[in-house]
Order: structure tokens, then C-alpha cells, then sequence
């Protein structure tokens, strides 16, 4: 979290993840080239270059994928996400290098410009044993390239959160993309069962987290639309609806509600209960899976904090978020989803005979 | 999770219980890395021992055929090398070159010709660079004379012989194809590679009925399966197939290896 548009905002845990990420490229770089020169000495530097690039480039990319279920299927893995975008920016490096390498060795030096060749010398779009499937690298670089260019919390900012991570999306048409290059080219010529077996493998792991990453994310949307309640009593205000009891809310966190489309994170600390947008500024982050730490809402993903009372971020930051009215009787919460403007002071709900509890 | 373990990116170090969950996923890579980099490399079919003399040219006394594909033909043994300049070019360009800076025609005439070799399975290329003209008489009686060896089928993949003799590691298949659509188009003298099941391997250069260049007509089928009927010649130490664009049938790759070399 940074006020100000540092170039990196180089946070301790970033530096111990990117020493880690370079030093795991580097082996894995060594050791591929390593044994290419003991089993395959006659490979030629350039080829050693490209193939290595290549498998590492993809083995990142299948990293980078399963990172974001494996964080919402066992939130211990958290830490890998903090710092992805730097994983991200890397991925497009090595790819880079792949794609500069295999333009030059297959299309430079020859009768046309390397980029009219590589779009030109094959256009057998209709077979997919011909298929050219170095445009569908080259259309993978672009995404990348594209990612790690506004990768930078700069952009994010410009382009807004939902456009942004619109756009950062598009990594899985370029997984897709990068898929069927490895499949319609290498593989082709290859033909190893383990080679296709290791590529299929990839690509199931990068499903099925994603498969059952999306089926816990239904359980937690089904729990967060709240149990249908009798007639409120006139006790409750105009517009309020049911959300939960005080004991569904834990201590210092938060529960998710979906009320009439709008995405509300409760939260409960010292005695009281406040509401806000579950979805952070930065990110999106979901914050109802967050924390109150030093009274502040602390989002999962990235640690952006928003007071509970105003939904804003402590200054100097000005991150603000949606608000809502809470109302509690006895032990059941009521909220009205009627969202004030983003930064609205709004009291929080006291919660009646609250005893502090016990800190370990 | 606890409130001790909720993760914070900012902070200076993660939660205990979090730092050991990352340290065995980091420990997961360190097997997993050597192991796929291994597997991965171990796997691959393997690179053809081929040679490409990078940065150690050879200086050799012959003469320069264009006909009907350029060659040198060594004054000293007779060898016949398949001439291809620098980059994804025939040899033509390199010729037209140094008749240019020569202010003569090499076709037929004794050089001394310094360039790159490039070789592999008995066959070899020069990428010519330079050329010293030895004789401005033309020697037609070098020149080999073809020898007709009848009709023949083949099956097999159009390449570039450059490529595929050693300056590239693979040089055939898909992941080549496009370069070799490059060098052929740039005039290199097209080749079709026929393999056995045994593993036996020939070249054979392809040109028109009427001895001049198919490049064009060639580049469609070009890194594919391809059947080609034509007449076979014997043309010094090449093997030589004249055949018609009309001749040239794609098939699918799978049925390459399936059968004789040669019917």
C-alpha cells in the first residue's frame, strides 16, 4: 500500500519473493541447459536458447494460473499472490526472449521483413496439423506484453479496477493460446507420450484448481445470501432486511452478504458492527475475507485498510468505499443495501451486552 | 486461520504457520524443477549430428555450375557441394554478387571459392562468401553429367538442405516449416528428405521438368507430407528429381516411414 507511484514499492516479503523467484529460474535455466549439453550435445546454442525460454516461460505461466485458486481453496497460500505481478512481468521477459529468438532463427536474414514473414509463411488456418501455430505465440506475447505493461499500480488506477482486471483476464485466452503452440508445434514434431503427458498434466492442474476453486466460491455466494426471516417488527427500520446473528459475524472479520446484487462485507470489533462494499479499491480483493487490524478493515490480497465506520483509507491514502446503515436487535443484524457514496460516514450498530473477549 | 496468521504483504515478515506452508510449497519446486527439466529434455527425439562451420571458413579451388542448381565442383576430388549464401538465400545471390564486383560471369569457370561449410549424411553445402576467378575460360567437361535413373514415387518432407544438413537443429516438421518457406522462397535450392523405417535417409533435389527452379510452386507443401512422382537422375553426387507441380500430392505425415523409399 503506497501513497505515492513508486517505480517498485519494495516492501521486505518482496524481495525475499522475487530473490526467490529469480533464483528458482535460474536453476531451472542451468539445469535445462545442463542436461541438453549432456544428453543432446549437438543441439545448437540458439535452439538451447529457445527451448529453454519456452518450457520456462510456460512452466511460470501454469504457476502464475494456479496461484489464484490455490489462494481461494486454502488461504495459507496467500503470500504467492502478494507479489504475482512480478511473477507476471518476469513470464513476459522469458517469453520475450523466446519469441525475439525464434523470430530471428526462423524468419530473419531471409527475402521479407521477419514480422510480415512470421504472420505470412504459413496460412493454413483450415488444418489443424498445419495449423501456424507461431501466430498463436506471437498473440500470447501480445497479451503479455499488454499484462505486464499496465501491470503497474499506476494503470490500475487510470484504467479503474474492473478494467483493469478485464483486461488481466485475458491471461487465460493467452494460456489457451500458448496451449495450442506448444500442442500444434513442438509436440508435433516431438511426439513423446511423457512430453504430451507432462503438457496434459499442466493443463489439468490449471483446470481442476480452477474447477474446484469456482465450486467453493459457489458454496461461499450460497452462504452469503441470508436465510429468508418472518415479517420484520416494526422495531426494524424502513428498508431493512435480515443479514445475519451477531454470533455469524467472527471477532475482528467479517461475513459476506450478497443483499438485492449488492456485494457487503460486515464486520464485527469492539462491540460494534459496520458495513461496507466487499470489494477493495485496488483489486477487487474480496474483504469480507479480510481483518480488523489496528482498527482498520486490512484486505486479504494486497493489505490495502479502510476505516469500518467511513469505508476510507487512513490518510494519506484516499482509497473510499460504499457504506450502509446497520441495525441490530438483539441478537439479529439488519442492514439496509442501499449503498451511501463511497467515503460516507455512517454510525456503526452497537452490539447490546457486548463482552470484550478474552485475547489469548 | 488464526489472527496471528492473517497475511499481510506490506508487513516485514509473514505468519509463522503462513512462512511454513510457502517454504514447503518453494521445497515442492526444488524437487519439481530438476525433475521436469529432466524429463522434459530426456524426452525430446534427439538433434542430427549435423555440422555448420560457423566462424571458420574454408577456402576451395572448383568450378561454378548454375545448372541445374548452382554447385562447386572440387578440382580435387570431383565432390560436388550445393552452393547457398549467407542468410536464407540461394546460391545465385551470393554468384551475382561477385560477377558484379569481378565484372564477370562465373557460370562454367574455374574459382577459388571461400565460404562456410555445411554437412551432414555424405552431403555437403558451402555458403559462399567469396570467389577468386582462376580462369575466365569456361571447363563444361567438370560438370557432371546426369545419369537418367528412371520414373520414380517418392515420400518424404520438402526442406531446405542448409537447414537441414547443419545450420539448424531441428530442421524439419512443424516448428520449421516456416523457415523453411523462407529459405526456399529466398531461392535456396529446395530438397525432399525420404526416410525408411530402418532409418535410412536420402536427399533429393527437386527442380522443374525443364531443369529450371519449382521454388514457387513448392512452397505450399513445404515441412509437410508430400508424394512427388518425377524422372530421378544421378547428377555427380546428388540424386535429382525432375518433376511437375502437377505431380506433387500432400499426404498426411504418419503415412511418411510407412513404406519403400523408393517404388
Amino acid at each position: 500500500m503506497s501513497v505515492t507511484y513508486d517505480s517498485i514499492h519494495w516492501a521486505p516479503q518482496k524481495k525475499v519473493y522475487d530473490k526467490w523467484m529469480i533464483g528458482l529460474m535460474a536453476l531451472y535455466l542451468v539445469l535445462f541447459c545442463g542436461f541438453q549439453l549432456v544428453f543432446f550435445p549437438e543441439i545448437t546454442p540458439e535452439t538451447l536458447i529457445i527451448r529453454a525460454t519456452g518450457t520456462l516461460a510456460f512452466l511460470m505461466l501454469h504457476i502464475i494460473l494456479c496461484i489464484g485458486p490455490l489462494c481461494r481453496l486454502d488461504r495459507r497460500f496467500l503470500p504467492l499472490l502478494y507479489n504475482r505481478r512480478h511473477l507476471g512481468v518476469a513470464t513476459f521477459l522469458v517469453s520475450a526472449i523466446h519469441g525475439v529468438f525464434n523470430t530471428i532463427q526462423f524468419h530473419a536474414f531471409g527475402n521479407v521483413n521477419p514480422l510480415f514473414s512470421l504472420l505470412t509463411s504459413n496460412t493454413d488456418f483450415t488444418s489443424l496439423q498445419g495449423f501456424p501455430f507461431q501466430i498463436l505465440g506471437l498473440l500470447s506475447l501480445i497479451i503479455l506484453f499488454l499484462m505486464a505493461a499496465t501491470s503497474h499500480d499506476f494503470w490500475l488506477n487510470r484504467l479503474s479496477p474492473r478494467v483493469w482486471k478485464t483486461l488481466h483476464m485475458s491471461v487465460y485466452a493467452a494460456y489457451a493460446m500458448l496451449m495450442m503452440h506448444v500442442m500444434l508445434g513442438v509436440i508435433q514434431l516431438e511426439k513423446s507420450p511423457v512430453l504430451i503427458g507432462i503438457t496434459g498434466l499442466g493443463l489439468s492442474l490449471v483446470v481442476g484448481l480452477h474447477l474446484l476453486s469456482a465450486l467453493a466460491q459457489l458454496k461461499t455466494l450460497r452462504r452469503a445470501v441470508p436465510a429468508k426471516q418472518a415479517a420484520a417488527s416494526e422495531a426494524i427500520p424502513k428498508d431493512f432486511v435480515y443479514a445475519c446473528t451477531v454470533d455469524d459475524i467472527p471477532e475482528n472479520c467479517a461475513k459476506m452478504l450478497i443483499i438485492k446484487n449488492e456485494n457487503i462485507a460486515i464486520f464485527k470489533y469492539d462491540g460494534k458492527v459496520s458495513a461496507v462494499h466487499n470489494l477493495c479499491k485496488h483489486q477487487n480483493g474480496p474483504l469480507s475475507e479480510g481483518r480488523i487490524i489496528d482498527g482498520c478493515i486490512t484486505c486479504p490480497w494486497h493489505g490495502y485498510q479502510y476505516l469500518p465506520e467511513n469505508g476510507q483509507s487512513p490518510p494519506p491514502f484516499t482509497e473510499k468505499l460504499h457504506t450502509y446503515d446497520v441495525h441490530i436487535d438483539g441478537e439479529k443484524v439488519y442492514i439496509n443495501p442501499k449503498p451511501y457514496p463511497e467515503g460516507t460516514s455512517r454510525p456503526p450498530a452497537i452490539i447490546p451486552n457486548y463482552l470484550n473477549p478474552v485475547k489469548p | 486461520m488464526s489472527e496471528q496468521e492473517f497475511y499481510i504483504g506490506w508487513k516485514p515478515e509473514p505468519p509463522p504457520q503462513l512462512a511454513k506452508l510457502v517454504r514447503r510449497f518453494i521445497l515442492t519446486l526444488l524437487i519439481a524443477i530438476p525433475a521436469l527439466a529432466l524429463a522434459i529434455v530426456y524426452n525430446q527425439r534427439g538433434f542430427a549430428s549435423s555440422t555448420y562451420d560457423l566462424g571458420k571458413p574454408s577456402t576451395l579451388d572448383g568450378t561454378i555450375y548454375l545448372h541445374p542448381a548452382p554447385f562447386l565442383v572440387l578440382a580435387a576430388t570431383g565432390q560436388q557441394l550445393l552452393l547457398v549464401s549467407p542468410g536464407k538465400f540461394g546460391g545465385e545471390k551470393s554468384i551475382e554478387t561477385i560477377e558484379k564486383k569481378i565484372g564477370s560471369g562465373l557460370d562454367g569457370k574455374k574459382v577459388q571459392a571461400t565460404g562456410i561449410l555445411i554437412y551432414h549424411d555424405g552431403k555437403t553445402i558451402l555458403e559462399l562468401e567469396e570467389a577468386k576467378l582462376l580462369s575466365d575460360q569456361r571447363e563444361p567437361s567438370a560438370k557432371p553429367t546426369p545419369v537418367n535413373l528412371g520414373k520414380v514415387l517418392l515420400r518424404g518432407e520438402i526442406t531446405d538442405p542448409k537447414c537441414l544438413l547443419g545450420t539448424m537443429q531441428p530442421a524439419e516438421g512443424k516448428p520449421h516449416l516456416d523457415c523453411a518457406v523462407r529459405c526456399i522462397a529466398g531461392g535456396i535450392t529446395p530438397v525432399l528428405k525420404v526416410s525408411n523405417q530402418l532409418g535410412d535417409t536420402e536427399y533429393y533435389i527437386l527442380s522443374a521438368v525443364n531443369g529450371q527452379s519449382i521454388q514457387e510452386a513448392l512452397l505450399p507443401c513445404v515441412g509437410q507430407g508430400v508424394q512427388i512422382c518425377g524422372t530421378l537422375y544421378q547428377h555427380g553426387d546428388w540424386l535429382m528429381l525432375e518433376t511437375t507441380s502437377g505431380d506433387i500430392k500432400k499426404i498426411n505425415k504418419l503415412s511418411l516411414n510407412q513404406g519403400t523409399m523408393c517404388q
